[in-house]
């Protein structure tokens, strides 16, 4: 009796602190994905920047391209993990260190000495063949690695700083099948990770990695992997077989889901939600499409390779009964390669340092008469690129250039993305981490658009006023990145909901993409716009939003400031749900048009944009789905 | 006539500028010779066999030692030609890099001594308003997505119609907000990036929102419109000297570096003559 009014007491005290609950779960935005210096090819574009310089840029100070001009956030992230090339990790600075034994080695000399562009080419050339495990290796020095990693891990430690920003300990597993099929992940630990990183140079079978997270969990180190860049994996990011061939079963899934909850939809090389040719009747599908595979001119295959139709593929295998490989939630980052994303269209400097830091370099501004008459004395294709820049492992053939007078290099097809958004209890590793593990996260193309998703059976419209919305959202359904166990003969209710970036466009509609497996097996989708700018409704024959009338001026950049949302929401019942079929729900909210990096880059230029590339861009944000389950 | 050219030829002078003139041709042909010469000599050889182990761990044949040499000569003449046609001239990085290196040099000024406290404490005093920590806010709002919604709750809150008198009642007042509710300590450039850089000031201005005051506004943000309460007002606080003498001289030193760095780059400017080519008028 005593205990239980002083329980009652402290409750009347405290009522917040005991209280807290999910629905005050907050969206932080960050940054998984991120290249200092001490990643091999970053330091060979030229970057400087360590790890140090990274997380000052995450809290909002200016710092250094390699070209020179400075980069600022426009606003400070609150979460960003480095996550550098576990092969070679620290190497090639350490190759330009003399002192060290691994800068007498011949590539060593060879990359230091390298004065000219070409040379410097030929240099990074010269040492692909160890990174890709193709000659016997006396380049590595395995001391240097662990020494740079356990720098890593120092710099984040002194980073972090629980409740106001989060610096989390990862790096980048860049795997690959035989040649440049991409099958990169990024591994980020929850808190304290082991001494060495498992790469590629052990093995190239993300398998081979998911086990070894595995062990390293048992030893009290969790960790997960998000894998980026299945646009350019050639279909075997997403594939029906595993690595080596073999058919997916129960245990392949399982594994992969254990330590795969989530995957990169958008980053600066491209979007990888959907292809056109694969959903035709998606008007917004064509967004920021990077259709090669990493590294390379090689056209990537499409299935296989983009996100919507791995999640049908998934619960096909389902079906089969051989479990879900592909049941990952969403999130997006920005790959870049100088410590600093480029995030917003107006301030974009691409990602590869000396190769991409200009609109000429990135094939958005014209060049220059001189410029072009050495490709044609030449006959060199890009010739002023070869003489300029220092990529290295470039093959294939580029496709036929559409506009003369431009470059046109992989970058020209790359794009000012993207941002993560989780809902987390506080701004620290541990909470940041779970939220990632039940996949309550987002991700955007770049500007800072919140956005929740509910579902549920009972979930009601006018809770959308409530101020005790989410609360009760809560209590009476799953939140994104769930699953929502099926009713017999009864359909879910859905509430989404979308805010703006006060810094970028407001919105134009939010949508919900739904995709399912019928009874024979055949997997479907289809797309409803649930909410629109002006208070306008879908059309209930077309699923479709009005033209909200919105414009840019491509001449100026200027949008129009009186058509468009502040913030979406919407309730939906999902007209079209039959027992015994499995599906999948996610939001696409997207803003009105504004102008792509590439316009503003020959605006600045005062040149005409680059024909054959996008002028305008709708910025979107994704949702990680919910699974209805049967 | 014949005779003339005779004696002509007999003269010394005329054999003398003759001669003269035959050097100068020599000198002239071999001097574009020398211009478009490539030397291949046993250093430069050496060096492309040492790139070409590098890669394949093996002597290259014959025939692909021939092949490494005539590369580096199709490099070096497509470089020369470059710079023939002046493209290096034009070329943005290799400007930059060159600017960089000269920058450089002028960022290696040797760091002048410390002053004593005392100097050191009067340039304090002097940048003491960076060293405050700026004033802060801890404070809660009520969302309503249009002005007239906003307008009424503010009156049922006057009115006292809504204060229940649990302290978190105000919580289930208004239409539903993505962000926080409440927000502690935050300075005037937090709240901007957030809500928007107008709602900020607003809401700094002492003339606004005072904890006296309760709930005031509406205010508009990015969002829609607020009512708002300020909890609690942190003016801005002085910094302390003492507590961050180090930080002080750390500054102060790099203060001192930047203005060595200007004034030699004043120096360089000053010697040179800036033209201004006016446009002309149509």
């Amino acid at each position: 009796m005593k205990i239980r009014s002083w329980l009652t007491a402290a409750l009347l005290v405290a009522p917040l602190a005991v209280q807290a609950g999910p629905e005050d779960r907050k969206a932080l935005f960050g940054e998984t994905h991120l290249h200092t210096n001490l990643s091999f090819d970053a330091f060979i574009f030229g970057n400087r920047n360590g790890p140090d310089a990274a997380y000052e840029f995450a809290k909002g100070k200016a710092i250094r391209h390699p070209s020179g001009f400075e980069m600022k956030m426009r606003v400070p992230l609150d979460f960003q993990a480095v996550t550098d090339h576990a092969m070679y990790l620290g190497m090639v600075p350490a190759m330009f260190d003399e002192t060290t034994a691994v800068s007498k080695h011949r590539v060593a000399s060879g990359l230091r000495e390298a004065k000219t562009a070409s040379a410097r080419r030929t240099a990074f050339g010269a040492m692909m063949p160890y990174i890709g495990q193709q000659v016997e290796d006396d380049l590595l020095d395995m001391d240097i690695v662990r020494s740079t990693w356990e720098d890593i891990k120092q710099s984040a430690n002194r980073h972090n700083d629980p409740g106001k920003f989060t610096a989390m300990i990862g790096y980048e597993y860049t795997s690959s099948q035989d040649t440049f099929e991409n099958l990169h992940r990024n591994v980020l630990f929850r808190g304290d990770a082991p001494a060495e990183p498992f790469s590629r140079l052990i093995s190239k079978n993300p398998e081979n990695l998911w086990r070894w997270m595995d062990s390293v969990r048992a030893q009290g180190m969790d960790s997960i992997a998000i894998p980026h860049n299945s646009n350019g994996s050639d279909g075997f990011m997403f594939d029906d077989v595993t690595y080596d061939g073999a058919p997916i079963d129960k245990a392949y899934s399982e594994l992969r889901m254990r330590n795969e909850p989530l995957v990169e939809i958008s980053q600066v090389k491209g979007t990888s939600e959907v292809h056109p040719l694969q959903s035709p009747n998606d008007e917004f599908a064509a967004f920021e499409i990077m259709p090669y595979q990493i590294a390379t001119w090689h056209p990537s295959r499409e299935e296989g390779s983009y996100i919507r139709d791995a999640y049908k593929r998934g619960l096909q295998m389902q079906a089969r009964g051989q479990g879900n490989p592909n049941k990952f939630g969403l999130i997006s980052a920005s790959d870049t390669h100088v410590s600093a994303g480029a995030f917003d269209e107006y301030d974009y400097w691409s990602k590869i340092g000396l190769v991409d830091a200009n609109g000429r370099l990135r094939g958005s501004v014209r060049l220059s008469w001189t410029q072009r008459l050495g490709a044609q004395i030449f006959r060199i294709r890009n010739w002023w690129i070869q003489a300029n820049t220092i990529e290295g492992a470039q093959t294939g053939n580029p496709p036929k250039n559409p506009a003369p007078g431009f470059l046109q290099m992989q970058w020209s097809s790359w794009g000012a993305s993207g941002l993560a958004g989780v809902w987390a209890d506080e701004n620290t590793r541990g909470s940041i981490f779970d939220a990632m593990r039940r996949k309550e996260t987002f991700g955007t193309s770049g500007p800072r658009m919140r956005v929740r998703m509910f579902a549920g059976y009972g979930l009601q419209a006018k809770w959308l006023d409530d101020a005790q919305l989410v609360k009760k959202a809560y209590q009476r359904g799953v939140p994104m990145g769930a699953d929502l166990k099926a009713r017999k003969g009864q359909s879910p209710d859905f509430l989404v909901w979308a805010t703006r970036d006060p810094g970028s466009a407001p919105l134009q509609r939010l949508q919900i993409v739904k995709g399912w497996v019928d009874g024979e097996g055949q997997s479907h989708e289809k797309i409803y716009d649930v909410a629109c700018a002006g208070g306008a409704s879908p059309d209930a024959k077309t699923n479709r939003c009005p033209d909200n009338n919105s414009v840019v001026d491509t001449k100026t950049c200027a949008y129009s400031a009186d058509t468009g949302a502040d913030e979406l929401k919407a309730h939906w019942r999902d007209p079209q749900s039959n027992a015994g079929e499995n599906a999948f729900y996610y939001v696409r909210g997207i803003e009105n048009p504004t102008c792509r990096w590439s316009t503003w880059d020959a605006i600045r230029a005062d040149t005409m944009p680059n024909p054959s590339l996008a002028k305008t861009i709708q910025e979107r944000v994704w949702s990680s789905p919910i699974w209805l389950e049967h | 006539m014949k005779q003339k050219w005779v004696s002509l030829l007999r003269d010394r002078l005329v054999w003398f500028v003759a001669l003269g003139l035959g050097l100068f041709a020599i000198d002239y042909a071999s001097g574009k010779r020398l211009e478009s010469r490539i030397l291949i000599d046993l250093p430069l050889v050496e060096k492309l066999v040492a790139q070409w182990e590098g890669q394949t761990k093996r002597r290259p044949s014959a025939q692909e030692l021939d092949a490494l040499v005539e590369g580096y000569i199709r490099e070096e003449i497509l470089v020369r030609e470059a710079k023939r046609l002046g493209l290096d001239d034009e070329d943005v990085i290799i400007r930059r890099r060159l600017a960089q290196k000269v920058e450089f040099f002028l960022d290696e000024n040797n760091p002048p001594e410390l002053p004593d406290e005392a100097g050191l404490q009067q340039w304090f005093e002097k940048n003491r308003a960076s060293y405050d920590t700026p004033a802060k806010l801890t404070w809660r709002h009520i969302y309503a997505s249009d002005e007239a919604q906003a307008r009424d709750l503010l009156r049922q809150v006057r009115n006292g119609q809504i204060t229940g008198g649990q302290a978190e009642d105000w919580r289930a007042l208004g239409q539903p907000f993505m962000l926080n509710r409440a927000y502690t300590r935050q300075d005037q450039l937090e709240m901007g990036q957030i809500m928007g850089a107008d709602f900020a000031a607003t809401l700094f201005d002492a003339k606004t929102a005072t904890p006296a005051k309760g709930w005031v506004g509406p205010v508009r943000s990015a969002y829609g419109w607020h009512l708002v309460a300020v909890d609690t007002r942190y003016e801005t606080q002085a910094a302390r000297f003492l507590t961050i003498a180090d930080k002080v001289a750390k500054d102060w030193a790099n203060e001192q570096g930047r203005l060595a760095k200007l004034e030699a780059w004043r120096e360089l400017r000053a010697s040179y003559d800036i033209e201004l080519v006016p446009v002309e008028e149509k």
